[in-house]
């Protein structure tokens, strides 16, 4: 693969250059505020292991004797935890620890952890940037193809492996350059235009969405990433292809282990009253050459269809390219079509690495306590 | 006690549904609108169909289909229009200008000024 077929690439994929930085289910801005840190000392109370977030309770004396504040700090998942050396065990209950972080927007006491300064002087840190980058795959392999020679898009026999770490952060149109953090928050917001073809109403909910810090984004309250944000959700995304029984699942992982099935049987697409709107839609491909070519439609309104809240309305249709151009590279090209939100169809995508580990278990609803303290600026 | 678990699980349920994340003006809303003497219940059913906001007042045998229902996202202003009855069974023109506020909230709502024929009074509406 030359230099220049990259760069094109990146070009044609629209460059959505995303921070690569700690996020979680939601947009962390929008529960707590980074211009009010925090430093809490305390006693752990308790210590809750488990997803969407780790936390842990610490109460700190006030003034008074008697006057104890509990506080409630939120740390990354423990799929994040673990990659930066913690372990499930890293604090335990009676222990007297030190807090960094930052403090809730709602006024409640609650902190985004930064920082832990263990009882004995260790010191805890959320994931650093370098601590989530993709792995680096270990040798070039040629794209592995199923036994009809079709690339295979999941693992090879005897193997375990995922996509995930996806080169752009929400979707946007091709060509677009535009900076993004990690949840498709615009580092610029006069940059909306170049997101997608909006119509007036559409374009007026995505700045509503984004100068509210997407708090009321559906997946902070655990639904299903329909649509292109299946392939940019954290923590991957599975494929299970069935040759034999002419279908293929897209098994998410950070979409709480959500699949989406996709019929490769010929079949054509339903219309009108003959689908059910659902989160996933209906999806039926075919391969053209090495590109499997999915088409869906029958999407509902209730969730976001990519990261960033950009709209849709049940009139969507996605036209959906993947291709393997070698081993550990899966470029994925979606075109949106919804007359309902947008003025003209449009196109996107990002590639994304394989990870040679199995999908890691995720469930949002596990422990779930963003939602009500999601309140943006 | 059957009471306060039958309510318990009521406003659970209700914390928990999707919201409608398409066209924020889509689907059932309830209120009322009133003068200082009167309170009139209302219902809106409203569909966005690209390029139009389609919908009816108060389904039912006494349904006044709206003839304008637009959205400004602008400053998330609305304006509808359309033409019923009064209680007397009179030809009426109703008028109503309203703001959208807590649009990201499945429960997002509608307040303003409501015009039926010559009476002024305001309305707020609720999506179900």
């Amino acid at each position: 693969m030359t230099l220049a077929f990259w760069r094109v690439l990146g070009l044609g994929l629209g460059v959505c250059v995303a921070a690569i930085e700690l996020h979680a289910h939601h947009e962390l801005s929008s529960e707590y505020d980074e211009k009010k840190p925090v430093t809490l000392k305390g006693v752990v109370s308790n210590v809750e292991w488990s997803d969407p977030h780790v936390y842990v309770f610490v109460d700190v004396p006030g003034p008074a004797a008697d006057n104890v504040t509990t506080w409630e700090v939120e740390f990354a998942s423990p799929i994040d935890l673990k990659k930066a050396g913690w372990t499930r065990d890293f604090a335990q209950v009676g222990e007297t620890i030190t807090a960094e972080g930052s403090e809730a927007r709602d006024g409640s006491k609650r902190a985004a952890g930064k920082v832990l300064i263990l009882a004995g002087g260790k010191k805890l840190q959320e994931p650093a940037d370098a601590q989530l980058v993709p792995p680096r795959a270990r040798e070039r392999k040629p794209t592995p193809r199923l036994p009809d020679g079709h690339p295979r898009l999941g693992p090879v026999p005897g193997e375990t492996g995922y996509w995930s770490y996806p080169t752009a952060s929400t979707l946007v149109e091709n060509s677009a350059n535009i900076k993004t953090d990690s949840e498709g928050l615009l580092k610029n917001l006069s940059d909306a235009d170049k997101v997608a073809p909006f119509q007036p109403w559409a374009k007026g909910l995505y700045l509503y969405r984004q100068r509210t810090l997407l708090k009321d984004d559906p997946m902070a309250s655990c639904l299903p990433p329909g649509g292109p944000r299946q392939f940019q959700t954290r923590y991957g995304f599975g494929v299970l292809e069935q040759p034999e029984r002419q279908r293929i699942f897209f098994m998410s992982a950070g979409g709480n282990r959500n699949w989406r099935l996709v019929y490769l049987d010929g079949r054509k697409l339903p219309s009108g009253d003959d689908v059910t709107p659902t989160y996933f839609g209906y999806s039926v491909g075919q391969w053209e050459g090495d590109t499997l070519v999915l088409h869906t439609t029958g999407f509902n309104e209730r969730f976001w269809f990519t990261n960033g809240g950009l709209p849709h309305t049940e009139k969507l249709t996605l036209t959906e390219r993947f291709s393997r151009p070698d081993f550990n590279t899966l470029k994925y090209e979606v075109t949106v079509d919804d007359p309902g939100a947008y003025t003209r169809t449009w196109s996107g995508g990002w590639t994304l690495q394989w990870v040679a580990e199995e999908l890691p278990e995720y469930f949002c609803q596990d422990n779930d306590q963003d939602p009500r303290h999601m309140v943006g600026k | 006690m059957k009471i306060a678990l039958f309510l318990a699980c009521v406003l659970g349920c209700a914390a928990a549904l999707p919201a409608q994340e398409g066209h924020p003006l889509t689907g059932s809303w309830h209120g009322e609108w009133h003068t200082a003497s009167e309170k009139h219940p209302l219902l809106f059913y409203m569909k966005w169909n690209s390029p139009n906001v389609e919908g009816t007042i108060n389904p039912g045998p006494h349904a006044m289909p709206l003839k304008v229902a637009t959205l400004d996202a602008t400053n998330w202003t609305v304006h509808f229009e359309a033409d019923g009855k009064d209680q007397a069974g009179n030809p009426v023109h109703i008028v109503a200008d309203g703001k959208l506020e807590n649009i990201g909230s499945y429960n997002r709502t509608i307040t303003g000024t409501w015009t039926e024929g010559a009476i002024k009074g305001d309305f707020k509406l609720t999506r179900d």
